[in-house]
């Protein structure tokens, strides 16, 4: 077999070989435990490796890959499109994912039956990829269910009294989501009579906006992905989901679930709906839930004691920007929104990996309770820091470049989303007040006499953070790279004639009339 | 003339969205989602219902048809039955899932009262 003929398969395999692991881990587990730490590590690392195959193909000759499963002709069978912002949102996911389990074998090591935690990471890997790589609406309604249903359990790993009411309240959320995302792809089938994502496309644009069918659909479709991506009427599940989970499983729901989110929301309104005048009602709606998105969790997290309540609050207020930029739908905005996916799913989840560190060494995570932790933690204490500044957007570290993008375009279009850039800055300010409240709190100050002195710990856990935290500086300092990448990844959407050329290259087949 | 079990699919999602907004009690919650589940199937397999349809098999002689097999009597679409049945196993363990943190919850506090669970408030 040949480089091309492994590339050509290269999108199914990033969604089957983590389905394929979270098969075999249990089996492997009854073996050796060992081996099935490594076996998890390589399937993660294979389908990274997977996805960077495709990127010459996709980011540098700039066509999209379609995969035909079982060589059925797109509006019949099911198609997976990989084109730039697929595979941009897919490495993030896999990368962090890839972090995750690292961290995990030193997080986890203590608690029992482990082969269901990493089938069930592999599951949610597998779902996310999915989603952000299937061109089929109800397939990606398959893969939203893997997804969260692996999340639920994840959340729930640890069942204690806190993880079972988190879980509970978290599911019966996320269940009404989902629900309103299959309702609108009924309306959808209803409307169209297809559920490839190009043919309804192309049906869509013709459909004229005064298709209520339709317009309800695409409110539902809002409402379902919204409650993934953390909007507000549709976020309260989140601050108590976030710290319930396990350090890595926060990280991964932040920083990489909410991203598959806001993928789905992006290629409804830019590519589904993207023809028909309703899609600037939609993204109306996205940029004032959005602004008020950043508003209320720069706010709630102002006040919290709870230092994972507080992250997963401040992870609300980071997704409020992304959804901004969503929202000013200019070509700026949209490369602004990409670019800060990536920076706060590396910032976001470095922080709540060295709350993680805490967490594992003391078992508290009040803040009033802790204090003068940076002399015997050295390191968590730094990387803190540093995605902490990240995150507010502060020179020379990744946030900045970002956010900068994101205000500049809401000055450029005027009017409502230059208040939004002005309040976007203000919330900036926020971000960086609670941040370093933190810190202090946590690092700073003398070391109350009821905690055991800890220290930075075992290697499985201080490298994902060393490496993220290395990643935030140089994405930094060097951010041409990256912003040319989310570029790629935001003219999939917004240039001139993207939604006729996503329709094109996934040719599909008609029948001769 | 909407036909009688958009009616219905309409009146099992206004009960199930009652249900969760007035029940405080974790398996009243647990009914009210799979009445919700419930009404979203209906909805689509009515999508695929058409007034005296038969199962959409052509084979020639059974089934009146036009020379380039288009079937002239109406037959039922089939993707939507197709579809709901993968909806209907994800549901399933969905409920599963649920009710097993809901045992969880109630091994934890003694009720089954999300008024009587105050964890996560401070």
């Amino acid at each position: 077999m040949t480089i091309e003929q492994i590339i050509m398969h290269c999108p199914m395999l990033a969604i089957v070989i983590p389905l394929f692991i979270a098969a075999i881990t249990p089996l492997i587990n009854r073996v050796s435990e060992k081996a099935r730490d490594v076996i998890v590590v390589i399937g993660t690392m294979l389908t990274v490796v997977v996805l960077a195959l495709m990127t010459s193909n996709v980011f540098v000759g700039g066509e999209s890959m379609v995969y035909m499963m079982g060589e059925w002709r797109p509006p019949l069978g099911i198609v997976l499109v990989v084109d730039s912002l697929s595979l941009f949102i897919a490495l993030i996911i896999s990368f962090l994912t890839f972090f995750a389990v690292i961290y995990s074998l030193g997080h986890m090591k203590e608690y029992h039956g482990l082969y269901q935690y990493y089938a069930l990471m592999m599951l949610m890997l597998a779902g996310m990829n999915g989603i952000v790589l299937t061109g089929d609406m109800f397939n990606l309604f398959v893969f939203l269910e893997i997804m969260v249903i692996a999340s639920y359990a994840l959340v729930a790993f640890t069942i204690g009294k806190e993880q079972s009411e988190a879980a509970f309240k978290y599911q019966v959320i996320s269940t009404l989501g989902t629900l309103g995302v299959l309702l609108g792809i009924g309306f959808l089938y209803a409307d169209t009579g297809t559920l490839n994502m190009a043919d309804m496309a192309s049906k869509i644009s013709a459909a004229g906006t005064t298709n209520l069918i339709l317009f309800f659909g695409l409110l539902l479709f809002i409402f379902g992905f919204g409650m993934k991506s953390a909007m507000v009427p549709m976020h309260w599940w989140l601050p108590d989901a976030y710290p319930a989970a396990p350090a890595p499983i926060a990280a991964l729901l932040s920083g990489a679930a909410a991203k598959a989110g806001v993928y789905a929301l992006a290629r409804t309104l830019f590519i589904i709906y993207g023809g028909n005048g309703m899609a600037h009602f939609g993204l109306l709606i996205v940029l004032i839930l959005g602004i008020v998105t950043m508003i209320v969790g720069g706010i709630m997290a102002l006040v919290q004691v709870d230092v994972k309540r507080m992250l997963a609050y401040s992870s609300m207020g980071q997704m409020g920007y992304i959804l901004f930029g969503l929202g000013v739908a200019t070509s700026l905005g949209l490369t602004g929104a990409m670019f800060h996916m990536l920076n706060h799913a590396v910032a976001k989840a470095l922080l709540f990996l060295c709350v993680g560190v805490i967490v594992y060494q003391l078992g508290m995570r009040r803040m009033d309770k802790l204090g003068g932790l940076g002399k015997k933690m050295p390191i968590t204490a730094a990387c803190f820091l540093i995605g902490s500044l990240a995150i507010a957007g502060i020179p020379p570290f990744n946030g900045f470049w970002s956010k900068l993008l994101l205000y500049i375009s809401g000055f450029e279009a005027g009017s409502i989303y230059a208040v939004g850039s002005i309040i976007a800055i203000i919330m900036s300010v926020v971000t960086l007040g609670y941040l370093l409240n933190a810190f202090q709190k946590i690092f700073l100050g003398k070391l109350p006499e009821e905690i055991d002195p800890p220290k930075d710990t075992s290697i499985a856990m201080m490298l994902p953070i060393i490496v993220l935290a290395i990643l935030c500086l140089v994405i930094g300092l060097f951010p041409d790279v990256f912003i040319h990448l989310s570029e790629l990844a935001a003219n999939v959407l917004i240039s001139p004639g993207a939604q006729q050329s996503y329709i094109d290259s996934v040719e599909l087949w008609r029948p001769i009339p | 003339m909407i036909p009688v079990h958009y009616i219905l699919a309409a009146l099992l999602l206004l009960m199930g969205i009652y249900c969760l907004l007035t029940k405080r009690d974790l398996i009243k919650i647990i009914i009210g989602i799979c009445f919700l589940e419930h009404a979203v199937n209906l909805f689509w397999i009515s999508l695929g219902y058409r007034e005296g349809g038969t199962a959409p098999i052509v084979t020639p002689g059974e089934v009146p048809h036009t020379a380039e097999w288009a079937p002239l009597v109406p037959l039922v679409d089939p993707l939507p039955q197709a579809l709901i049945l993968t909806a209907i196993v994800i549901g399933l363990g969905t409920t599963i899932l649920l009710t097993a943190i809901a045992i969880r919850a109630y091994q934890h506090y003694g009720t089954f009262d999300i008024n009587k669970m105050k964890e996560l408030r401070e």
